[in-house]
Parts: structure tokens; sequence; C-alpha cells
């Protein structure tokens, strides 16, 4: 079968080279496209302005923007996972099982309706910001979590109850240590809905800054290459996050390859 | 070989079991059919004489379930399983979980643990202390050709290197007492030789070693079995099956002198016995 014939047929298998050419060759129409096949009565951007712009916003400080919106994602990560873990794992227990469901369930309520009760208890500024990203993030990272427990193999189980481990051991070391590459991998799909969540929370206190601010007040001002711009830089950081990752989970020993 | 029964390892008695209303297991281990696991010894001679049981039957019939009636890790309906009380000289107890060693059929280990590190943790649960751990570990990897796999993880390991990890595990974990669920399935010829080396070298550990194993090539459980309990399900006097899988044969191949032999015409038709008493019990 030619290569071309081969490109187009399902489950065929092609060198990596190959795919990068291909990834490669539809980036350049892509962007081809995007700079010649608009027309100048539209609203919608050009590529090149959108690169002016983005060129603008990194003179005018974009790099810190980018930081503020990490440290706000990074603090509501590491919170969120805390939190969430430890409720997942208490799933294991007969006790807190049903509450562990009705909280997974909450994934499906916006948070609309309770910024007013989280202001007052949180004081409001970053605070408020990372309650926000912690409450809707943990819904999600619950359910994922508690998935995974609940996807224990029973003979993981039976094996280090026949080592005389307790039930307390059994959960350290089953559910915990033997799974944080997949704690990551819950990160990992769970980043995009936290990148979404971004500009609604960071337009609450424009003051500290961020990715999200800017978009807002982009918007306002209905300034479209502006917003495309940012756009781009969310995508990037988004896949810089999945790559970076992606990474750590393959330094886990699990993921490293049998040796011949 | 000459050898004298000593005292009882292992024994079951008019064990139930049941989830929810389906009977599993019925009255195994009754008067027609006693399920008791012996000491052995050789007289004159230095060797150990571990015990080496194989439990076959048809799929469904409950060996897996007995198995983790056998392990303590389920507990009975009513009946109990016997294993000597650790502190009480002659004295027996229930066993509990933990107390039987139990190597799984796909041989789970840790997804992120090293050999090493799996097998100190075995020591540290089997309460052996840090300094012995370390002379202990290296010694039966030596023994067990694991160590040059020693750093090695989980997935970087063949599928006879991980049997022999777990193996060691469970024998690291102070088991005389283990329990093989299904080990030979799947194996290729090497690896088949690999695991009745495995059970030679265990059963020449230490005298009250004992193997419990099931398999469904009955060829090799009279090959390396000294005691065979065959599991199936009994008819009525209507010729229906009676709901529950029980003992419904045991043959003891000691005193059939076909026990430690290499594999010889007898030991073909005795298999062809055990073959037909499945397909009735089936």
């Amino acid at each position: 079968m030619s290569l071309i014939k081969r490109i187009f047929t399902p489950f065929e298998v092609v060198d990596r080279k190959v795919l990068s050419s291909i990834a490669f060759f539809q980036i350049a129409i892509l962007v081809i496209a995007w700079q010649f096949g608009i027309s100048e009565k539209s609203f919608f951007p050009k590529f090149s302005e959108v690169m002016m712009s983005l060129k603008e916003l990194w003179q005018n400080g974009l790099f810190y923007h980018i930081l503020s919106s990490l440290a706000l994602c990074g603090k509501a990560i590491v919170i969120g996972i805390i939190i969430s873990s430890l409720v997942a794992y208490s799933s294991t227990i007969p006790f807190f099982r049903p509450i562990v469901r009705f909280l997974s369930q909450l994934r499906n309520n916006p948070i609309q309706g309770f910024t007013l009760f989280l202001t007052t208890a949180t004081g409001g500024g970053r605070n408020l910001q990372v309650s926000m990203m912690v409450i809707f993030m943990s819904f999600f990272f619950i359910t994922a979590l508690a998935s995974i427990i609940n996807d224990i193999p029973e003979e993981d189980i039976n094996r280090r109850k026949a080592m005389k481990m307790n039930r307390w051991q059994i959960l350290w070391e089953v559910a915990v240590k033997d799974r944080l590459d997949f704690l990551l991998e819950v990160i990992r799909q769970n980043i995009s809905i936290m990148l979404m969540m971004l500009v609604s929370v960071e337009a609450m206190y424009k003051s500290f800054g961020g990715i999200g601010a800017l978009i807002t007040d982009s918007n306002r001002g209905l300034n479209f290459p502006k917003i495309f711009a940012l756009q781009l830089v969310i995508f990037m950081v988004g896949i810089s996050l999945d790559a970076f990752l992606k990474y750590a989970i393959h330094q886990f020993p699990v993921n490293i390859k049998r040796r011949n | 070989m000459d050898y004298s029964v000593e005292k009882e390892l292992i024994k079951i008695e008019n064990l139930n079991f049941q989830i929810k209303d389906k009977k599993i297991l019925r009255d195994v281990g009754n008067d027609r059919f006693p399920f008791v696991i012996h000491d052995l010894v050789f007289k004159n001679n230095t060797n150990c004489l571990g015990q080496v049981v194989a439990i076959v039957g048809r799929s469904g019939a409950g060996k897996s379930s007995l198995f983790r009636l056998l392990t303590g890790l389920v507990k009975p309906t009513s009946g109990k399983v016997l294993i000597p009380h650790a502190s009480i000289p002659d004295k027996y107890k229930e066993v509990a979980e933990g107390e039987v060693g139990f190597v799984q059929q796909n041989y789970p280990l840790s997804r992120n643990q090293s050999v090493i590190s799996m097998l100190t943790q075995a020591c540290k649960m089997g309460k052996i202390s840090k300094t012995d751990s370390t002379d202990l570990v290296k010694k039966y990897l030596n023994d067990w050709g694991l160590f040059n796999q020693r750093n090695q993880y989980t997935n970087q390991l063949s599928g006879g290197q991980r049997q022999r990890v777990a193996i060691i595990e469970q024998l690291l974990c102070s088991h005389h007492f283990m329990v093989f669920d299904e080990p030979f399935s799947g194996l290729d010829v090497g690896n088949i030789m690999e695991v009745k080396a495995s059970f030679r070298k265990i059963a020449d550990q230490d005298n009250i070693n004992t193997i419990v194993f099931s398999t469904h090539d009955i060829d090799l459980a009279v090959e390396i079995a000294d005691l065979i309990y065959v599991v199936g399900f009994e008819k009525n006097a209507q010729g229906e099956i009676i709901e529950g899988g029980t003992i419904v044969d045991c043959i003891d191949l000691k005193k059939l002198g076909l026990a430690w032999k290499p594999y010889c015409p007898e030991h073909k038709e005795l298999s062809n016995r055990i073959c037909e008493k499945m397909l009735l019990a089936g």
C-alpha cells in the first residue's frame, strides 16, 4: 500500500516523522488560510493581526500575567487535590461512601449563586478566587479519583491481605502509593476545566492580573486580535502543562518499558 | 519412599459457603471425604518433605471460592478451616486473613515498587528484623535467580519472574501454607518447568511447608501432587445436580505408590480416571 493511501486508511501505522510532517503541513495550511482566507470586512482577525497583538501584549507584561494565572491555578490544584484525595480515599470506608457519591454529583451544578457566601467566608480577593477554583475543580477530581479507587482490582487488595497488612495499610499502599501516577493523570485531564474557569474567576478581581483578566478587558473593548492572541496563549499554556504532566507521569516505574 | 504421617496441618470441617441465595460450596470436609492435609516426614532421609496438594474440578465447581476460604479472605457460612495454633501446641484455630499465603493467578505485584523494595516490605510484614531482612532478601534473590532483576519494576519482569517474586513475597511473610490459584494457566513449557521447580524449592525448604494449588491440567496434578481433591457436584437419587460444589473424590498418591515419582503410565491411567470422575461430577 502506498504511503498516501496508508495515511487515509483507518488503523494504519505510519512513521512518527510522517505524522510530524502531516501536522506541520496542516498547521501551515491553517495559518495560510487564516491569513489570506479571511475577508477584509470580517470581524475575524487575520493571523498577522493576532501576532502583532501578541507582541504588544508581551511588551506590556504578558509574562507576569501568565505567571499570575499559573500561580492561581497551581495553588488551586494543590489544595483541590489534597481535599479531593482525602474525600475520595474515604470512599473506601462504607460510612463515607454515600457522602462521596453525593459530592461527586455536585459537579453538575454551576457555582453561580454561591459567590456572595464565598466572598463572606473568604474575605474576597485572591482567597475567593482560589476557593472558587478549588470548589469547582474538586467535584471533578473527586469523581475521577473515586472511580480509580473503585476500579482497584480485588486481587491487588487480596495480595496485601495475604501479606498480613491491615485495612489502613492496604489503603495507603494500594490506593495512595501505588496509584500516584493516576493522581497526576486526573490533574492532567482536568486542567482544561481549570483553564476554562480562569476567565470568570480572574475577572472578579482584575487587580491581581492574569490572562483571564486580560481577556475580560479585551472582550469588553471588542479587541478581537487581542482576544485571539490571549486565546492562543491559553492554548499554549494548556499544551505545555499537559506535556509537563505527561512527562511526569512517564517517570513512574509502571510506565518504564521492559528491558530485554 | 518411606514416610510417616505426622500432625494435621490444614483441615476443613463441614464447610458451607453461600453468597446471598446461591450455594457455592456444600459440606466440604465431611466424614465421607475428609479434607485433611497432614505433615509428612521422610524416614531415614535428611531432605525436607513439604506437602503438595492439588485441587481439580471443572470451572464453576467452587475451587476459587475454596481457596478464598482456605486463605481466610472470606468467612464460611458455616463450618471451619483450621490450622495449627501458632503459640499453643496441639491446638487448632480458625484461619484468619494473612495466615495462609495466596499466590493469585495473574501474580499481581505493586505497580511502582522495585523487586527489592517489595521483598523488603514483605520481610517487614513477616516481622523479620531490618538487619536480617537485607541478607535474607539477597539470599532469596540469588536462590531464585532474581538477583539481576532486584532493581527492576513489575512491568520490566517476565511472567516467570513475576511469579517468583509473588511466591517469595508470601514466603517472606512467614507463610508455611501457600495457596496457588491456577499457577500453570497460560504458561509455556519453559514456564511450567519453572513453576514445578518453584514448588519443589518450597517443599524442600521446610517439612511443614504446604502447597495447595488448582489446575485444569490433570496430568500435571498427578505428576507433582501427593494428594488430590476433586471438586464437583453430586447428584440426588433422581439424577439432578445438588446445588453447591463439594469434594467428590480424594486420591492419595502416596498410598498408590505414585507420589514423588517421575511421570509414568500409571500416572496417565490415574489422570484418565480423574477426568472421568470430573465429567460425571460436572
